[in-house]
């Protein structure tokens, strides 16, 4: 690697980072009091400006955006409108997908599924038949019902949710608060994405949405995979001890040192620290995936699923066990809420692969007391429209996508438990009460994990990049 | 020292010498010799070489009393010029010039000496050992500021309750009080410092030389002994006059008590000074992470500290526990053992961390007697004992926390509900996390009122007249406008002004 002009003001520019700036800055300072550690690039000055009330994030993505209409907004009256024209009072001329665009009509589609009030810390919390267990946890979880977002299709809006941006090359959530909490097990990434394949109607699951973006790259998300290599080519190739791999890391080591010596580049401190965590992972992972130390009656919580690899169960046992373990942000990404056509059957098997799981996560949390330090936030990235797409049956009609207003809940660390906030319309197409933006969430997220969104930031593309761009009001009513 | 010391012994001896041999030449001795020339000769270079050296400090400064400065100058000065002349009259032979001007040296040095002393050892450090007889002669010859008189009319008065109480209470009650008793000893109360502790009294009113407490205080800070130990805030010198003068004075819990004469009131210290921390030892740091432990600042605007365990949990007992956290002692606020080897012992150095707030103790073999050590914390809010192996007797320690505000227990042997710990009342949230409950599912109102009215407030378009299709409706102001036609609603919102007497 050359130290071009460019790169070698790019490095002195990360006046946050490993760069010249902080190096020369540490020196003028004297030091910093906690700068003893070997750990490398991880270094940061950083944790959070003010006393947090989470320490971590589980982020469960439901990717393909689950129908607010049909899940949590509660919308009695549109059964009278079965069939009927939307109102241009409602729909106000806004943009459409080009799915739908073209439709000669867009007849109200109400919604197949009963909804009951479950009591929570307010006049009661409505939800849908289709998640019984989760209505058990009506009691914890804060329902935002008036969220809006500025994109209409699945990969802009996924990352505008992840990054701030809809343009990719953003760092997302979870690198930003691997970067700005750090690693609290330095055996493990302190970001880690989980996958489960969704029933109905999948879109592509770019990883750039757990990309790093200008963030260095340690930051980025790690993929855990089902199965019995969860993190690839992690272990030894056969015939390769541990003793030898050591050594071999070692020596790797040194001439990775030389280079950053000379090249003053943070992505070599990044490799060499890359290479002994995956060197550590190698004894922490597999202790990390093997349930067999989880008593019956905790995998019967999580449902018979739980067995599976993958599952979303699966999934959301491996969340706990992680946070146990310290893992900063663990992301959950549940593919197959893209429901155009078919939505009652589709919906109803994607909820059936999420309620109990979900459910029992954050019990589970509960009942260790991790629930308290650990921030869980539900979300499609966007809402579905109340008019059906394509043909509209008294069994059967689809859905499109909506921005104006969804619904996501939340609960845990810093979050008020029990209740709901926001209002729509009827329709559940335009927000009447307490609209809350992409940007806002981010900061009121950021806020509970102890940062201010503005104050935290990183120099790029010259200037000062944050999650919430430039825009965000942390949304109190929603703090515990 | 050799410098200032040499000229005043020579010329002490040089006059001793002569003084001799006047007495024996007296006695009828006429060989009876006095000083020797080469002694005159070195006690006037070594006077020279003091004199010059001294006017030479002087300018560079540094000592604050300028009259005592001046007056030890000049008189410094006149006798190195009393002793050049006593040894240029000897080499002369001049017998009365000579003995005029020793006596005449002599009597310069000895007040020169005298400032000197003066300004190394503060004033009167020679006459303070006879202070009742003050000696009138010497201020003659030392014309320096003396005392203000008032000040030694009217000492100081202090008391137990006003002083004593809160310097104990910030320094020694964290170890010596209701929480902790180190040594059997409690200092928080006129009763228990009486008492003293498994080494008896601490207390000899009246002989502070004889009291434990002060020879606590004066031990070498390295000394095992040594009170506060040394890792802790230290008092400051006021502080210790203060307690000195009180046990001088009887030690009473009542009487007011004077402090020794110029001695100052120390500030009382408040008890938001202990919030007051530096940073951590970064070598205690560094053990930690070089255990892969994790540390971390709770938040950039405090030094204290969150320390978790939770990496290398299974690696982690009591003696670890000791050896990487002992030093962090006062500076951990929250700290996550959960899943670590720890036993019950470990807890020791847990009860003594005074700042800590969050203690998750989460599947460890934590018993009720491990738990105890935290009997009284004053800070503790959160308590993770999920998973642990208590009885009921730890409910004694939960009730003793007075800042609790939430404890786990599931699955801990401990079945607590908010009826038996009436700390309910001061917001303790037992959380046994019932995971079977089954959220309860409130009945459906008959009728959900609409949250805005769909309806048009118009019958008739106001752009044209006819009768209105509800399909082609706008929201103005909040109210639902509807119109004859699509083309309409583009007419409305170019002038809507223009319309609004057309509305209902």
């Amino acid at each position: 690697m050359l130290m071009t002009r460019r790169r070698f003001f790019a490095t002195g520019a990360q006046s946050l980072g490993a760069g010249i700036g902080a190096l020369a800055l540490q020196s003028l300072l004297g030091g910093d009091a906690y700068a003893g550690s070997a750990l490398g690039p991880t270094d940061y000055p950083q944790g959070p400006h003010f006393r947090p009330k989470a320490k971590r994030v589980i982020y469960m993505h439901m990717e393909g955006a689950p129908s607010q209409i049909d899940l949590f907004d509660y919308k009695p009256g549109l059964q009278k409108w079965y069939d009927q024209e939307l109102p241009e009072s409602i729909r106000q001329g806004q943009r459409l997908t080009t799915m739908t665009s073209g439709q000669s009509r867009f007849p109200v589609a109400p919604s197949l599924f009963k909804f009951n009030r479950y009591a929570n810390n307010q006049d009661g919390m409505w939800l849908s038949e289709l998640l019984p267990h989760t209505a058990t946890i009506a009691r914890d979880m804060c329902m935002v019902r008036s969220m809006h977002t500025d994109a209409i299709n699945h990969e802009p809006a996924i990352t505008f949710f992840q990054t701030g941006n809809q343009q990719p090359g953003r760092p997302s959530f979870g690198s930003w608060m691997s970067y700005g909490l750090g690693s609290a097990n330095s055996n493990l990434p302190t970001f880690v994405v989980m996958i489960t394949q969704g029933i109905g109607n999948m879109q592509a699951l770019s990883e750039r949405f757990w990309g790093s973006g200008f963030l260095p790259s340690e930051h980025q998300g790690c993929k855990l995979r089902s199965g019995d290599d969860p993190v690839l080519y992690l272990n030894n190739p056969a015939g390769v001890s541990r003793e030898e791999r050591r050594r071999m890391l070692d020596l790797v080591a040194d001439l990775n040192e030389q280079e950053y010596q000379r090249s003053l580049d943070p992505e070599v401190r990044t490799r060499i620290s890359q290479y002994e965590m995956a060197y550590r992972m190698q004894m922490s992972v597999p202790e990390l995936t093997d349930i067999s130390d989880e008593d019956e009656a905790t995998l019967e919580m999580y449902g018979p699923d739980v067995r599976k690899p993958g599952s979303f169960a699966a999934n959301c046992l491996q969340a706990r066990r992680l946070a146990e373990r310290g893992v900063r942000f663990i992301q959950l990404y549940m593919r197959g809420w893209d429901q155009h056509n078919n939505l009652p059957k589709e919906l109803r098997a994607q909820c059936n692969a999420v309620d109990q799981a979900q459910t029992a996560l954050i019990k589970d949390l509960k009942r260790r007391g991790l629930l308290d330090e650990t921030l869980v936030l539900w979300s499609g990235e966007f809402g579905r429209t109340a008019y059906s797409q394509g043909t509209l049956t008294k069994e059967n009609y689809g859905r499109d996508h909506h921005p104006r207003c969804f619904s996501l809940w939340m609960a845990g660390g810093g979050i008020q438990p029990g209740i709901v906030y926001g209002k729509t319309d009827d329709f559940s197409y335009n927000i009447i009460e307490n609209p809350v933006s992409v940007h806002d969430l981010h900061a009121t997220l950021l806020h509970c994990l102890g940062f201010d969104h503005k104050r935290i930031g990183f120099r790029a593309m010259g200037r000062h990049m944050r999650l919430t761009d430039v825009a965000g009001n942390v949304v109190t009513p929603l703090l515990a | 020292m050799v410098i200032l010391h040499l000229p005043i012994g020579l010329l002490i001896g040089v006059a001793v010498l002569e003084l001799r041999a006047w007495y024996k030449r007296r006695k009828g001795d006429p060989t009876a010799l006095g000083a020797p020339p080469s002694l005159l000769w070195i006690s006037a270079v070594a006077t020279v070489f003091a004199a010059s050296s001294g006017w030479i400090l002087h300018q560079e400064s540094g000592y604050s009393n300028e009259d005592m400065l001046v007056w030890h100058e000049r008189l410094g000065i006149a006798t190195a010029v009393g002793a050049t002349l006593c040894a240029i009259l000897h080499a002369r032979r001049n017998e009365t010039g000579y003995r005029a001007c020793l006596a005449l040296t002599i009597g310069t040095l000895i007040p020169a000496g005298h400032i000197g002393g003066n300004m190394i050892h503060g004033e009167g450090f020679l006459i303070e050992p006879f202070a009742a007889s003050a000696n009138s002669e010497n201020e003659e010859f030392v014309p320096m500021a003396t005392e203000d008189p008032e000040a030694v009319d009217t000492p100081i008065l202090a008391s137990y309750e006003e002083h004593l109480a809160p310097l104990l209470k910030a320094r020694c009650s964290a170890c010596h009080g209701k929480r902790k008793q180190k040594g059997e000893l409690r200092l928080d109360s006129p009763d228990w410092i009486s008492i003293g502790g498994e080494g008896g009294e601490v207390l000899t009113p009246g002989d502070p030389d004889d009291s434990e407490m002060i020879i606590r205080l004066s031990l070498p800070l390295d000394d095992d002994d040594h009170m506060p130990p040394e890792n802790k805030r230290q008092p400051t010198a006021a502080e210790l006059d203060l307690v000195r003068a009180w046990i001088a004075a009887g030690a009473s819990f009542t009487a007011p008590f004077p402090l020794a004469e110029g001695a100052e009131l120390p500030a009382i210290p408040l008890v938001e000074e202990e919030e007051e921390l530096g940073p951590a030892p970064a070598d205690a740091i560094a053990a930690l992470r070089n255990k892969l432990v994790h540390v971390q600042v709770v938040a950039a605007d405090t030094n204290e500290l969150w320390v978790d365990f939770s990496a290398v949990c299974d690696q982690i007992g009591d003696r670890e526990v000791f050896s990487l956290l002992a030093p962090l002692e006062d500076h951990i606020a929250d700290l996550t053992l959960s899943r670590t080897r720890i036993s019950d012992k470990a807890m020791v150095l847990v009860g003594d961390m005074l700042r800590l707030r969050r203690l998750d103790l989460r599947q460890t073999d934590i018993t009720d007697v491990g738990l105890a050590e935290l009997n009284g914390h004053e800070t503790l809010e959160e308590l993770n004992l999920s998973q642990t192996k208590l009885n009921a007797n730890a409910l004694e320690t939960l009730l003793s926390l007075n800042q609790l505000q939430k404890v786990w227990l599931w699955d801990s042997g401990l079945e607590v509900d908010s009826d038996t710990l009436p700390q309910a009342a001061v917001g303790v949230v037992i959380d046994n996390a019932e995971i079977t409950a089954v959220g309860t599912a409130i009945p459906a109102p008959a009728v959900v009122p609409a949250v805005a009215s769909l309806d048009p407030i118009n019958t008739a378009c106001p752009v044209t007249g006819k009768p209105v299709d509800p399909n082609y409706s706008v929201v103005f102001e909040g109210q639902v406008i509807a119109f004859c036609c699509p083309n309409c609603p583009k007419t409305f919102w170019n002038e809507p002004e223009a319309f609004r007497v057309k509305l209902p």
